[in-house]
């Protein structure tokens, strides 16, 4: 830093804006404290910069600011940012702007003072380019005395003000570019609310939470118009045919008056918006300029109205990303959509397609019917299958309870709630076990090894003993078990018919307990279906896996998988990607996934990032059919 | 070094270790310092730059050839959110860089009058010793032990910001 400007050096501390980092770098050295009296040029007391300006009183606030700020010279830029001030006084306020107004540009200021400060008054005829008030109040706006002739950019929120002192003040700025207005406390005239303002140099306007009769816009070079959050009786535009951008999120307009020629706008974005399609339609209908279209969770005020793709397509040749929300009409439950599929004609510029839905009703409907045959298949084994054991009552016997059954015939078995303390079960001729819901502290199954299919649901056994050759094994079904896996694949490492395998919510009950896909590939050569939830150890937050990826013995006879997660992170899309390298030979690929009905902004985020890797995974595997389970 | 083939006009920038770099004239111009020298006309073939070595300079014509290449400003606002990205990234990795080179480019910058470039070193530099203790931000600066304050500017200093050091 030896040979660096002290200039620059000002320039650094400058971009620290910060009071309390610029205070703490000016004490390092000679230079850096030269250069943060005489070469600062920003500098900003916010109350997120630093948490303990909450804790100090106004006049401590206002000593340390007063303090801060005269040690500086030709600051550029100021801002006082304090959330949780209720007031600070005139004097203070008059002392900072008097101080720096000569040289200021910026002024970023939110804090009421009494009595009221005429800021205006004070920052007139001088250097000022950008102004962001708010908090306060403006009255009695003098054009000719309180000009500002540099003035680009302006914003006002909370700032109480009459429509009429608005325009002046727009009159008072004869380079004024930008306008923003967020919840102006207007006063009413004439029983109405209504604002008016004009400017020949506006160029971007931005608009929120506003509620008026009347709204007329003036602006001949507007180029960007922003409507957030308003109801508007009337919006009356008036112009050159400047306007480029036209955005509108959750307005409401009455009576929508564009008096201004829509030849150049280039993107229109209206989301949450009650619309009238076809009259909006028809003002927009000349913009054959229009490179962006976005339609977004809009309300159609009539019942027959609706977007035709046709016109879209016919009307603005030049479009390149179309944006559309999938609407369902209210009254009408079968889905009928507010848009017009009709007619063929391409979008041939369009390169970026948004498409979304608020509601799933298809989707939604479909899943929930799975479900319902899904249960009647249970019961239907459950009566069916002999013998069956649902949620019986044993008698304790010697403080147990226990059950033994001994059959040479016995083929399939299912038993479901069941608590017992010993299951014994000795069937020289099982094929298929389906244990579920059930909590079993000791289970002992013996057999002649003829059992082809074990199922397990939502069971928990503490000592599980398989007696039995399990050469024959072709499904294993585990889920919602509780397991150490080492033991379990102790049992089955000898089922080298296994054709099926899944692996699903299962808890791995030992820290360091893995599976490995390494030893799943070679010893189940002939698997072809394998189903594996993703599992994240909870006692490591970095998403270290139950899953050992190691190795790249290939899994031949794989045609499904069945990948699943019940929380999703960012490693879950490449934990897939691992996956689906080792089964060259699949053929459909099913995701599921369990989705919150709270979904914090993460989550979501994670799943749009999750969905765009998988399609860019699938581009690869084009051959490998894919399909989506939410829950 | 060529860095590229088209047609336009070449300017050759030299170093203080004696490299030369061809690159376009629109790259150079990002450079108020040697636009004002073409401007004047006092630009030779070959510009010597005597106190940037060739490791700030070859980061420097990396810098000025994408911001060159960027879009600028145009009416197309689609475009302009990508290309502003894009250079968002840009910089953001091209700042990822060690303190003493960080500091090279500054000085550099400063003298070719890159505005960009002073504003982004300038922000790189903030960053890094935002929330710091003065102890810790002479080490990551390497402040000269002989421009620290006395004991006693540095103890006025502090009283007269006591609240920051509370």
């Amino acid at each position: 830093m030896d040979h660096v400007p002290v200039e620059v050096i000002g320039n650094i501390l400058s971009h620290l804006r910060a009071a309390r980092d610029v205070v703490i770098a000016s004490t390092t050295c000679k230079k850096w404290r030269t250069a943060c009296h005489h070469h600062l040029h920003m500098l900003s007391f916010n109350s997120d910069d630093w948490p303990v300006f909450r804790d100090l009183t106004t006049s401590r606030l206002e000593i340390l600011i007063t303090q801060t700020i005269f040690q500086t010279k030709g600051l550029q830029g100021l801002s006082i940012w304090m959330d949780d001030v209720d007031e600070f006084s005139a004097s203070a306020v008059i002392a900072w702007l008097m101080y720096t107004r000569e040289t200021l540009r910026c002024l970023y200021y939110n804090v009421r003072t009494t009595p009221n400060v005429n800021i205006l008054d004070i920052c007139g005829r001088q250097r000022l380019e950008l102004l962001v008030l708010a908090h306060n109040s403006i009255t009695g706006v003098e054009p000719n005395y309180q000009r500002f002739v540099f003035l680009k950019t302006l914003s006002l929120s909370y700032v109480s003000i009459s429509s009429l002192d608005l325009n002046m003040l727009l009159l008072a700025c004869p380079k004024i570019e930008f306008l923003g207005l967020v919840c102006p406390e207007i006063a009413i005239t004439d029983n109405q609310v209504t604002v008016e303002l004009t400017s020949q140099t506006l160029k971007r306007v931005y608009i929120e939470a506003i509620s008026l009769d009347k709204f007329t816009l003036e602006a001949d070079s507007l180029e960007k118009l922003h409507l957030k959050d308003c109801a508007l009786e009337l919006f009356e535009l008036s112009g050159k045919g400047t306007l480029k951008h036209f955005k509108m999120d959750d307005v409401s307009i009455l009576h929508l008056d564009i008096i201004e020629p829509v030849d150049n706008l280039e993107i229109i974005d209206v989301s949450n918006f009650t619309i009238i399609w076809s009259k909006f339609y028809q003002i927009i209908t000349k913009s054959s300029k229009l490179k962006r279209l976005r339609l977004w969770n809009v309300v159609f005020d009539d019942e027959v109205d609706f977007v035709d793709l046709e016109s879209i397509a016919l009307c603005f040749p030049e479009l390149r990303h179309l944006a559309l929300s999938y609407e369902l009409r209210d009254d009408l439950k079968d889905g009928f959509l507010h848009y017009s599929l009709e007619g063929s004609s391409s979008m041939e510029h369009v390169t970026v397609l948004d498409l979304g839905w608020t509601h799933v009703l298809y989707v939604f409907r479909k899943d929930s019917s799975n479900h319902v045959r899904k249960c009647k298949t249970d019961a239907h084994l459950a009566s069916k299958e002999v013998p069956g054991l649902v949620c019986p009552e044993i008698a304790i016997t010697d403080n147990q309870v226990t059950v033994e059954l001994t059959s040479q015939t016995l083929k399939r078995v299912y038993i479901e709630a069941i608590s017992l303390d010993k299951f014994t079960l000795e069937a020289d001729s099982l094929e298929k076990l389906h244990l579920k819901d059930c909590a079993l502290e000791l289970f002992e199954l013996s057999g002649k090894g003829t059992l082809k299919h074990f199922k397990m649901d939502d069971v928990s056994i503490l000592h599980l003993d398989i007696i039995e050759p399990v050469d024959n094994l072709e499904i294993i079904d585990v889920s919602n078990f509780t397991i150490i896996w080492s033991k379990f694949y102790q049992i089955i490492t000898k089922s080298s018919k296994l054709k099926r395998l899944r692996l699903w919510n299962v808890v791995f009950d030992d820290e360091v307990d893995f599976v490995d896909l390494e030893s799943i590939a070679l010893c189940f050569p002939e698997l072809r279906h394998l189903a594996l939830s993703y599992e994240l150890r909870d006692d490591l937050k970095d998403g270290f896996l139950h899953y050992s990826l190691e190795g790249s013995s290939s899994m031949e006879h794989v045609t499904v998988l069945d990948l699943g997660w019940t929380v999703l992170d960012e490693h879950f899309a490449d934990w897939v990607a691992c996956l689906l390298k080792r089964c060259l030979n699949l053929k459909k690929l099913i995701i599921h996934g369990v989705v919150s009905g709270s979904k914090t902004h993460v989550e979501c985020h994670m799943l749009a990032s999750f969905t765009s890797s998988i399609v860019q995974l699938m581009r690869k595997y084009i051959h490998v059919d894919v399909q989506f389970v939410y829950e | 070094m060529s860095t590229s083939s088209s047609s336009s006009k070449k300017i050759v920038l030299k170093s203080a270790d004696n490299e030369t770099f061809e690159i376009d004239e629109i790259v150079a111009l990002e450079s108020q310092a040697i636009k004002n020298m073409i401007e004047d006309e006092c630009a030779d073939n070959v510009i010597p730059l005597g106190n940037i070595d060739s490791k700030t300079l070859s980061k420097i014509i990396e810098y000025c050839k994408k911001h060159a290449e960027s879009p600028k400003k145009d009416d197309n606002a689609d475009i302009d959110e990508k290309a502003v990205e894009d250079l968002k990234s840009f910089d953001a990795e091209f700042a990822k860089v060690d303190m003493p080179l960080i500091q090279d480019i500054l000085m550099a910058a400063n003298f070719l009058n890159i505005d960009n470039l002073i504003g982004l070193m300038c922000r790189t530099i903030a960053d890094r010793i935002k929330g710091k203790t003065p102890e810790e931000i002479r080490k990551i600066l390497n402040i000269n032990k002989n421009d620290l304050l006395s004991p006693e500017q540095e103890a006025k200093a502090r009283e007269e910001n006591s609240w920051a050091f509370d």
